[in-house]
C-alpha cells in the first residue's frame, strides 16, 4: 500500500496560523511588558519561544488539513485511500465525510452509466440501420446493423465519407438548418440493387453541448416491398396481354363473320374452327389462373395423406399416350415396385406431373423417348427444408429434346417467362405450367430441380418427403 | 478518416481537412447521381429525367470551384509539409476528375434528347451494360478514396481493363449495326459518342485509385496499366455485304 505522501506544507500558512493562535499570549506578554511587570528580554524570548512552539504543533495539524484537501479533490475515479490524519480531530472528521461523499458520488455515477449502457444496448438491438449525426456533421454514435450495411465501422467519420448520397446529405443539411423532417427513398446501386426508406430526424437535447447528436438519420430497407410491387405490376400486365391477345382475335372474327364473311360457309367451317381454338386457349389460361391462386392460397398448408407415386405416374402416362403417340415419343417408366409412398396430396401431384410430363412430351424430339424414373436419395437438395430432407423421393423426368440455355434456367418458372415465346404459343402453353409445379412443390415441403444441355435435352427432378410409418 | 503521422497542433488546419474532406465526397455523390440517372434516362429514353442531370451539372462545378478555393487557402496560410501536403495537392486531381466525370455525364444526358427521336438501336442494352460497369468502378473508387484503402484501388486501377474491354466490343457492334443498314448510322454515331463518354469516366475513376494509392503509399502505380481498348487496331475496310 502506497505511503500517503504527506503535502509538503507552504510556510506561510504555518506562519499565518501560528501569529494568528499566539496573537492573544503575545498580547499579553506585550501588556505586562508595557507594564513593567516583566523584563523586556525575557519576555522577548518567552514570546519567541510560544510562536515556535506553537508552529511546531500548528504545522503538523495544516499538513493533515492540506492532505484532507488534496484527497477531496481527487478524481472520483481514483481510488485513493482517505489520508491518516494523525493530529487533527476536525481533520479526521472531514475526511470521513469526504469518503462518504464519495462513495454516495461513486454510486450515482455507477448508476448513470449503467443506465447509459441500458439505452445505447437497446439502439444496438435495433434491427434498422440508425445514425446520430452532431452539429458538424459527425456521425456520433451507430448501431451494428449500421455498420452492416456500410460496411465500415462510422464513428466518429464525417457523415459525408460515409453516405454520399447527395439527397441524404441534402435532407441533413436541411435539418440541421431548420429543423426540418425529411422523409426520402433512396437506392443504393451495387452488385444487388437495394431501395431504402431514410428519415432524417433533429433529435431534441442539450444545444449548448459540441457532440451532442442532433440528428437521427435511420433507414429502412424496402428493397422486397418494390420488388413485390414490381412483380405484382408486372404479373397484371403479362395476364392482362396473354388474355388480350386471343380476345382480340375472336372479337375480330366475329365481326367479319357478321359483316362480310356473313354467307360464305367456307370461312364460316374456318373462323369457327379458330376462334374455337382461342377461346380454350383463354379459357386454359384462366384455370391455370386460378389454379395457381388456390394453390398459394394453400401454400403454407402441407398435405398428410399417403400416395402412391407409381399409380399417379402411371394413369398420367395413360392419359397422355395419344399425344405421345402424335408426336412419336415414347414414355417409358421405370419405377421399382419398393417406391416408398410420399407425403402428398394425390390431385396436385396429378397436376405436377401432366405438367412435366406434357411438356417433356411437347418438347421432345420425334422418335426420342421421355423417361420417368424414380429413386431414393440420401438428402435431399439444399432448397428443400431440413426435416424432409433425409432420404427423400426422386422423381426425375427425362427428356432427349434441344435443351435449354443457361441463362434461362434460373427464371423458368416464373409467371409467364418463355425462352422462345412464339414455339410455346403455339404448342398450346400458357405460360404458366412450371410455376404451378414450383408453388404444388413448395406446399409439400419438396424441391424442383432443371438440369439441361443445349443439343441433349433435359431433366427436371421433383423431390418429395416419403411418407414415414406403417 | 483516420489521420495518419502527428496530430497537427493547428487546429484549424484540422478542420480545413475536414471541410475538404467532406466537399470531395459530396462531389463524389453528385458525380455518381449524375451518371446513375444519365444511364437510366439513356436506357429508357426518359427526357424529364435528362433534364435533371443537364441542370444538375452546375452543382458539381460549385462544388469544383470552391474545393479550389479551399485548396489554395490551404496552401497559402497553412503550408503543409509530407502527408498532408500530398493529401491537399491530390484533392485537386480527384476534384478535377470528378468535375470531368459529371460533365461526360451531362453530355450522356444531351444525347437522349436526340436519341429519343429516332428509331430504337438492340446496342442499348450493351450500352446500359457499360454503364453499369463504369458506374460500379467509380463507386469502388470513391470508396476507396473515403477509406485510403489500396487494395481496393489497385482492383480499381485492374478492373479499367474490362470496362475497355467491353468498349470495345461495344464499338465493334455499332460497326456492325451501321454497316447492316444506313438508317441505323445516326442512332449508333451518337451511341458511340455515349460509349466514349462511358471509357473516359472509367478512366476518371482509375485516376481518383491512382490518386488514393499515392495519397496512402507515397508511390505512384505502375505506368504499365493494363490497357484492353483495341479499338484504335480495329480494321474496318471490309465492310460492304449487309
Amino acid at each position: 500500500m502506497p505511503e500517503q505522501r504527506r503535502s509538503s506544507v507552504p510556510l506561510g500558512r504555518v506562519l499565518g496560523l501560528t501569529l494568528l493562535l499566539t496573537a492573544p499570549a503575545a498580547a499579553a506578554l506585550i501588556a505586562l511588558i508595557l507594564l513593567g511587570e516583566v523584563a523586556m528580554i525575557p519576555a522577548v524570548a518567552a514570546g519567541l519561544a510560544v510562536v515556535i512552539l506553537t508552529g511546531a504543533v500548528v504545522r503538523p495539524i495544516v499538513a493533515d488539513l492540506l492532505d484532507v484537501a488534496a484527497y477531496l479533490r481527487a478524481d472520483l475515479g481514483e481510488d485513493r485511500p482517505p489520508p491518516e490524519a494523525r493530529f487533527s480531530e476536525a481533520a479526521r472528521d472531514v475526511a470521513s465525510a469526504g469518503t462518504f461523499l464519495r462513495q454516495r458520488a461513486m454510486a450515482r455515477v455507477a448508476a448513470a452509466d449503467a443506465r447509459a449502457a441500458a439505452h445505447a444496448a437497446l439502439l444496438d438491438c435495433l434491427p434498422g440501420p440508425l445514425l446520430l449525426i452532431d452539429r458538424v456533421r459527425q456521425v456520433v454514435r451507430s448501431n451494428p446493423a449500421a455498420e452492416l450495411l456500410l460496411g465500415r465501422a462510422v464513428e466518429n467519420r464525417p457523415l459525408a465519407s460515409v453516405l454520399r448520397d447527395p439527397q441524404i446529405l441534402a435532407a441533413v443539411d436541411a435539418a440541421l438548418d431548420s429543423g426540418k423532417r425529411s422523409e426520402l427513398q433512396i437506392v443504393f446501386t451495387g452488385p444487388v440493387e437495394r431501395n431504402f426508406e431514410v428519415l432524417v430526424e433533429p433529435v431534441a437535447g442539450n444545444a449548448a453541448a459540441a457532440d451532442e447528436p442532433r440528428l437521427l438519420v435511420q433507414l429502412h430497407d424496402i428493397t422486397a416491398l418494390v420488388r413485390a410491387e414490381q412483380m405484382r405490376a408486372d404479373f397484371v400486365a403479362n395476364a392482362s396481354h396473354e388474355l388480350r391477345t386471343p380476345l382480340t382475335s375472336v372479337l375480330g372474327f366475329i365481326e367479319t363473320l357478321r359483316g362480310p364473311a356473313r354467307d360464305d360457309q367456307e370461312a364460316h367451317d374456318r373462323f369457327l374452327g379458330i376462334m374455337f381454338q382461342q377461346s380454350t386457349r383463354m379459357k386454359r389460361l384462366i384455370e391455370d389462373l386460378l389454379s395457381l391462386s388456390r394453390i398459394e392460397l394453400r401454400e403454407h398448408t402441407p398435405p398428410t395423406a399417403r400416395v402412391d407415386l407409381r399409380r399417379i405416374v402411371t394413369s398420367v402416362a395413360e392419359g397422355l399416350q395419344i399425344q405421345a403417340g402424335d408426336k412419336g415419343v415414347e414414355v417409358v417408366l421405370d419405377i421399382p415396385a419398393s417406391t416408398p409412398l410420399v407425403i402428398a396430396d394425390a390431385d396436385e401431384l396429378t397436376q405436377v406431373f401432366q405438367n412435366l410430363m406434357s411438356n417433356a412430351i411437347k418438347y421432345g424430339r420425334h422418335g426420342t423417348p421421355v423417361t420417368v424414373s424414380v429413386e431414393r436419395v440420401p438428402r435431399g437438395p439444399a432448397a428443400m427444408p431440413h426435416a424432409t430432407r433425409v432420404d427423400a423421393v426422386a422423381v426425375h423426368v427425362r427428356d432427349s429434346g434441344e435443351g435449354i440455355a443457361k441463362e434461362h434456367l434460373p427464371r423458368l418458372t416464373e409467371r409467364f417467362y418463355r425462352v422462345d415465346t412464339a414455339r410455346s404459343r403455339e404448342m398450346g402453353g400458357t405460360g404458366l405450367g412450371l410455376a404451378i409445379v414450383k408453388h404444388i412443390v413448395n406446399r409439400h415441403r419438396g424441391a424442383l430441380t432443371i438440369d439441361s444441355t443445349v443439343g441433349q435435352g433435359s431433366t427436371f427432378t421433383v423431390f418429395l418427403p416419403p411418407w414415414r410409418g406403417e | 478518416m483516420p489521420p495518419f503521422g502527428t496530430p497537427h497542433t493547428v487546429r484549424a488546419f484540422d478542420a480545413e481537412l475536414n471541410t475538404l474532406n467532406q466537399k470531395i465526397a459530396r462531389m463524389g455523390g453528385l458525380a455518381e447521381t449524375q451518371l446513375s440517372n444519365a444511364v437510366l434516362a439513356l436506357t429508357t429514353t426518359n427526357p424529364a429525367l435528362a433534364n435533371q442531370v443537364i441542370a444538375g451539372d452546375d452543382a458539381v462545378d460549385t462544388t469544383e470551384d470552391s474545393v479550389n478555393e479551399l485548396v489554395v487557402r490551404m496552401l497559402a496560410l497553412r503550408q503543409p509539409m509530407a502527408d498532408d501536403l500530398r493529401v491537399v495537392m491530390s484533392s485537386l486531381k480527384v476534384a478535377g476528375a470528378l468535375e470531368r466525370v459529371a460533365d461526360h455525364a451531362a453530355g450522356i444526358a444531351h444525347r437522349v434528347h436526340i436519341l429519343k427521336d429516332q428509331a430504337p438501336v438492340p446496342a442499348l442494352k450493351s450500352v446500359g451494360r457499360l454503364g453499369g460497369l463504369v458506374l460500379d468502378l467509380l463507386k469502388d473508387s470513391l470508396d476507396a478514396y473515403a477509406n485510403r484503402d489500396t487494395d481496393r484501388a489497385v482492383r480499381v486501377w485492374e478492373r479499367d481493363e474490362d470496362v475497355d474491354a467491353l468498349y470495345s466490343s461495344l464499338f465493334r457492334e455499332l460497326l456492325t449495326y451501321m454497316m447492316e443498314d444506313p438508317r441505323n448510322i445516326a442512332p449508333c454515331s451518337h451511341l458511340l459518342f455515349v460509349a466514349k463518354n462511358l471509357e473516359r469516366i472509367g478512366d476518371h475513376a482509375t485516376t481518383v485509385a491512382e490518386v488514393t494509392h499515392y495519397i496512402a503509399t507515397g508511390q505512384r502505380l505502375g505506368r504499365a496499366r493494363p490497357k484492353g481498348d483495341t479499338t484504335t487496331k480495329l480494321d474496318v475496310s471490309g465492310a460492304g455485304e449487309g
